[in-house]
């Protein structure tokens, strides 16, 4: 999303001097490699899975929720169904969090403490998804073991995710916010419009698109995050009974069982993630982008 | 290899600023990659199952001490990935947490060690032993309180282990179970993750390996070891062949070992590794 003012400026500066064309060079070929290996991977799931979908019964593997690798039964239906909640769960928890601290932080805190606050709030945003798991695990299915006993399941599994996500989207609510913010404010000051009114009638309508594709791409990393999702979410495999219902995540499956499956077991596993890539393209097709204003 | 870093490092005389920089970083990366490469193959890799690989890190270490020059490497991913691994030529050595299977006879295994299938349950269910009917009917969902195994009134969750795992398998050969029969509230990996969920709800029964539960106790972990029809699992029981629940550990060996990862399988099995199997809590031949 660079505006055409610094394309201009760069575009000036340029010559066709040999360290640009090695530079751009070097660029293409960065763009070509990532590109490259993301095809790469695609294919060797594409190709371990092949044996599964050569035997695999379709209708059971979309349909059952009787995922018994050691009984030749592949059903992946109570999987798929369990990523879906847990990481809708996620964004219940994460969205709301996101939105208004960052609202706060634009709009509210004063500067000093708003600049210190989002660096912290940065800083936590990289904590490893493994110790967010642990403080799940520790503190959060303790607590909801009075509420949902016995506490590992799905709003286990939502409330910690939704704490991994919920960082990173208040970072880019942040951001989207402080956009073109000062004019809007200056405007609305000369015109006795109150804070809240610029807030709920001009700026969150008006992000609301670019919200929405921010949450689309977290959504992504949503479906993909494995670890601190498999420590709390119980991982047993079936169509949640109640609220507080243990559930497994594909990528949970890939990752408890990958070390001991052999054979089929191996390509149904890998037919799993491709599933996963599958629900992620699905969703980034379905969900507005944010390139469009 | 080394020629292209060099011409890569002759790139520092360049005119252009920006060439000079990816000369730099790209000779660094080549020479890096070149050292890597040219790295003795003298070490020893040994892969396979989560609950031996503890062991063969310390075995490990007291090796590399007594063997100067010796490196050996544990890395875990299951008794499956010990066999494939071995099979393909991926390691020197492959840990399986299981007796091999009759169709295994492609490579040698090694007994190393006992192990034990031990019930924890967390202290606040207030039970200290189960017979084997009270465990089947707990898995299979038809007693769902404690209370109805003398203990306090409180729901059991019950904790499983993943497909594939070898205590799952262990646990569905002695108690004649099939995977689909068990009802758990939860279902975990690696042994670690079993203590770990054990530790953190209430109410919760799982079953491991009895050296990582005796290792566990060992460092105080809030979990309650339980007798098996009056037997307690410990690691004097497992060895004196009173409790009933065990299996062997092995190395194996496909063949395609070095000179220095026969070495490392003589040293585990002779006197000097099996005292430090028992000075690791493991449990010795």
């Amino acid at each position: 999303m660079s505006s055409p003012r610094l394309v201009n400026a760069s575009l000036k500066k340029t010559s066709t001097s040999r360290s640009d064309l090695v530079y751009s060079g070097s660029l293409v070929l960065a763009a070509g490699l990532a590109l490259a290996s993301i095809c790469a991977i695609v294919a060797f799931v594409l190709i371990e899975a092949l044996p599964f979908f050569r035997a695999a019964s379709w209708p059971e593997f979309f349909f059952s929720p009787a995922w018994f690798p050691g009984e030749s039964r592949f059903g992946a239906a109570a999987l798929l169904v369990g990523t879906l909640l847990v990481v809708l769960g996620a964004i219940f928890v994460a969205v709301p969090i996101g939105i208004s601290a960052a609202l706060a932080l634009v709009f509210y805190l004063p500067q000093a403490l708003a600049s210190r606050t989002q660096a912290v709030v940065e800083v936590i945003a990289g904590v490893p998804a493994v110790v967010v798991g642990l403080f799940g695990l520790t503190v959060v299915v303790p607590l909801l073991a009075g509420v949902v006993p016995p506490g590992l399941g799905l709003p286990a599994a939502s409330v910690t995710l939704g704490m991994l996500l919920a960082p990173q989207l208040i970072v880019n609510a942040a951001e989207t916010f402080r956009a073109e913010l000062p004019e809007l404010l200056r405007v609305a000051r000369s015109l006795g419009i109150s804070r809240e009114t610029v807030i709920l009638h001009l700026v969150l309508p008006q992000r609301l698109r670019i919200l929405i594709g921010s949450s689309t791409i977290l959504t992504g990393r949503a479906i993909g995050e494995t670890l601190a999702v498999m420590m709390v979410a119980g991982n047993v495999i079936q169509f949640p009974e109640s609220i507080g219902s243990s559930v497994r995540t594909l990528n949970a499956t890939i990752a408890l069982e990958m070390p001991y499956a052999e054979g089929i077991h191996r390509s149904a596993l890998a037919a799993l993630a491709a599933l996963t890539f599958a629900v992620v393209l699905a969703l980034r097709a379905v969900v507005p982008g944010q390139a469009r204003r | 290899m080394l020629d292209s870093c060099r011409s890569f490092y002759a790139l520092r005389r360049a005119r252009s600023p920006m060439l000079r920089r990816i000369g730099f970083f790209a000779s660094a990366l080549l020479f890096l990659g070149a050292h890597a490469a040219a790295e003795p193959k003298a070490a020893v890799l040994i892969t396979g199952s989560s609950t031996v690989a503890p062991l063969m890190v310390e075995v490990a270490k007291a090796f590399e001490k007594a063997h100067q020059g010796a490196r050996v490497d544990v890395q875990t991913g299951g008794s499956a990935r010990g066999v494939s691994d071995c099979r393909a030529g991926l390691n020197q050595i492959g840990m399986i947490s299981r007796d091999p299977k009759p169709d295994e006879t492609d490579f040698r295994a090694v007994r190393i060690a006992r192990d034990g299938l031990a019930f924890i349950a967390s202290p606040d269910a207030g039970v200290s032993g189960l017979t084997h009917d009270q465990i089947l009917s707990v898995y299979r969902g038809t007693v769902t309180n404690w209370r109805e195994l003398g203990g306090k009134d409180l729901r059991i969750a019950v904790v499983s282990k993943a497909e594939g795992r070898a205590a799952l398998e262990l646990f569905m050969a002695k108690f004649g179970i099939k995977s689909s029969e068990i009802k758990a509230q939860a279902i975990v990996g690696d042994e670690e993750q079993a203590i770990k969920t054990v530790t953190a709800t209430r109410g919760s029964i799982a079953y491991l390996s009895v050296s990582t539960v005796a290792q566990a106790v060992g460092r105080g972990a809030k979990i309650v070891p339980l007798s098996y029809n009056g037997n307690s699992p410990t690691i004097a029981a497992v060895r004196s062949g009173v409790y009933p629940l065990t299996r062997f550990l092995h190395l194996i060996d496909c063949g395609k070992g070095t000179a220095a990862s026969k070495a490392f399988l003589d040293f585990v099995v002779a006197e000097a590794g099996q005292r430090f199997i028992e000075e690791n809590q493991y449990i010795p031949l």
